[in-house]
């Protein structure tokens, strides 16, 4: 109890100083999610240093860096994915629209439906279209067929696939092809309305054209949301993100505008990194 | 003049015996002897790989031959009674050294049907407990070493057990039911096995995608993870059935080796211990009647054995091919058209 009540109260007192810092800056809007300080530990292993990091609307945000240094834990914190595994411990704030949701009060199901989550293999589910978008709008209580048809439609429209899939949507979605059931995945997760949705290497299994498919989608679907994509691929944070992050190590190493990030990095490490001096 | 010559050849001479020399340990390479060497090996790797392939063919075809004239002699013998008039729907007479196995049929159906309803329910639960709900740790080992060490009981132990508990203690006395619940109990580890094997085989990224939308594991688990694995499930179902259905030992002292005079299949009253639907009555399968007969020495009674062997194999094999169509119809089923 004691503990839950001073992580609500630096929360608390994070968002406050977050608030003055905040006030003589260009920014208008409040971010809607951010972090502070935030550590992971995989029983012993610490995976994650205090990292603290802003995401707002509207914005897509990269995060790279080499494999196993933490971008992928971080990006499961924000939605608290750790949480599922065995061994995995979380501390620091999370501030999610004006809340501190690192707590264990959190409640994780409310907390998931607006927070989407697109993940590196596409995996939809093994029903028909239809079903895999519908599915979990109907588990939280929508059960009106025309809303759930409206929903569909608009869901698929919003992911750019609804041309391609109206005519069978009864159909399964694992006869798609890879970027088709990406991009599914991606609709199954607008279905929910989220004002912020995290993608995990969403193209690292797919084609060249699926993957010029996705970005162009992740531009689309950014109006209003925040979208925090992590990817492998330097070239493709720079085409779609207007934020990059830069992690080494368990560290976030560097994070800034994405231009300034790629032609003007400040560290040594991200200096080695784009040149390639260690991957 | 010679001297120098001499000197030059002899000189010529230890180098030629010095290159021999050092050939022989390899440090010259000698593409025709290596090129040899190379080839006796490839040679050898191939004859090794011919061998294989042969010994494997051999052990594969001992197999299907032991199956095969195995089918075939129970076939052979049991063909003649199993196609006779009456044999599937006449009861049997002179404590089953005459007549048919018609009761038995029924009996070894009704034993199945009631052993699966219980069974089933309450493997899945099991298994979708240790798969998606235990956390690693003490409880799901010893449930999972209490699952196998049940898996590996001798039937007959179970048996023993069944009459002990549920014939005696329970006071079912020789019953469908007793034999049903001990059949249940030769059932679930299998069962679990199998479920859990299903499920478990549903990828990691279906568990996640269900959880990142905010649904919780019952849902998950409800509305994807058993839909996924339903195929696997059914296979699984039915192919223990199968097992169930054979099953002789576990039955002897539970549901009893022998079944009423006569059933009256229209009976609805339960109680009544002619009634065929009442599951108090003591009953007899298949496979037990096989054990009971075929030591009454006659020739007649012989013949029934055969044919009881050929319809129980004949119903074990039709499980087994049930259990694929239905498991490819479910997948097709399930995932879509």
């Amino acid at each position: 109890m004691n503990d839950s009540k001073q992580t609500a109260a630096s929360g608390a007192a994070v968002a406050d100083a977050f608030a003055s810092e905040q006030a003589g800056s260009k920014l208008v809007e409040k971010p809607v999610l951010y972090t502070h300080n935030v550590n992971v530990w995989y029983n012993d292993h610490h995976a994650l240093d205090d990292t603290s990091l802003t995401f707002n609307k509207g914005e897509i945000t990269a995060l790279i860096g080499p494999s196993g240094c933490g971008k992928s834990t971080f990006l499961r914190c924000l939605n608290l994915m750790n949480r599922e595994i065995d061994g995995c411990q979380i501390t620091g704030d999370i501030i999610y629209r004006d809340h501190n949701i690192n707590t264990p009060e959190e409640d994780l199901y409310e907390l998931r439906r607006s927070i989407g989550m697109v993940f590196q293999q596409p995996n939809p589910f093994p029903k028909s279209i239809y079903e895999n978008i519908a599915f979990a709008p109907r588990c939280h209580g929508l059960r009106d067929k025309a809303s759930l048809d409206q929903l569909v439609e608009e869901s698929l429209r919003g992911a750019a696939l609804w041309d391609e899939v109206k005519d069978k949507l009864k159909k399964s979605a694992q006869d798609l092809s890879g970027g088709q059931q990406q991009r599914l995945c991606i609709a199954r997760a607008l279905a929910l309305k989220p004002d912020v949705i995290l993608l995990d290497e969403p193209c690292s299994a797919l084609d060249p054209i699926s993957t010029l498919a996705i970005e162009q989608l992740m531009t689309s679907i950014a109006d209003g949301r925040a979208i925090i994509i992590v990817t492998h691929n330097m070239e493709q944070a720079t085409r779609v993100s207007n934020r990059t992050a830069f992690f080494y190590m368990g560290e976030m190493v560097e994070t800034g505008e994405t231009e300034q990030i790629f032609n003007a990095p400040r560290t040594e490490k991200l200096q080695d990194y784009l040149n390639g001096r260690f991957s | 003049m010679l001297n120098p010559v001499e000197s030059v050849s002899g000189a010529n001479g230890a180098a030629g015996v010095g290159t021999s020399g050092s050939g022989s340990v390899g440090s010259v390479y000698d593409p025709r002897a290596e090129r040899a060497r190379r080839d006796a090996l490839r040679r050898r790797a191939i004859a090794q790989d011919k061998f294989a392939t042969g010994v494997l063919t051999v052990i594969i075809a001992l197999v299907l031959a032991i199956v095969g004239a195995m089918v075939f002699y129970i076939l052979f013998e049991g063909v003649g009674t199993l196609v006779q008039p009456g044999f599937l729907t006449e009861r049997a007479r002179a404590n089953g050294t005459a007549g048919g196995v018609a009761y038995q049929l029924f009996d070894s159906f009704f034993l199945l049907v009631l052993t699966l309803l219980i069974s089933v329910p309450v493997s899945l639960g099991a298994a979708v407990f240790l798969v998606e709900y235990a956390p690693d740790g003490p409880v799901k080992r010893i449930a999972s070493t209490a699952v196998e060490t049940l898996s590996s009981l001798p039937s007959i132990v179970v048996g023993m057990f069944g009459f002990l508990v549920f014939s005696v203690g329970f006071g079912w006395k020789y019953s469908i039911i007793s034999g049903a619940v001990a059949l249940t109990m030769f059932n679930i580890p299998i069962l679990v096995r199998a479920i859990q094997q299903a499920l478990e085989d549903v990828p990691r990224a279906q568990r996640d995608a269900c959880l990142a939308m905010g649904l919780t594991r019952w849902e998950a688990t409800v509305h994807v993870l058993i839909p996924s694995a339903m195929s696997a499930i059914v296979t699984g179902v039915v192919l223990s059935a199968g097992r169930v259905f054979g099953e002789a030992a576990a039955l002897l002292f539970t549901s009893g080796m022998s079944s009423p005079v006569r059933l009256n299949f229209l009976s609805l009253n339960f109680n009544s211990p002619s009634c065929a639907w009442n599951i108090f009555r003591p009953g007899e399968s298949l496979a037990v009647h096989i054990y009971k007969i075929y030591g009454e020495g006659s020739a007649e009674a012989q013949q029934i054995v055969w044919g009881t062997a050929a319809l129980l194999m004949i119903c074990v094999l039709i499980f087994n091919v049930a259990a694929r169509i239905a498991g490819r119809a479910i997948s097709r089923k399930v995932t879509g058209q």
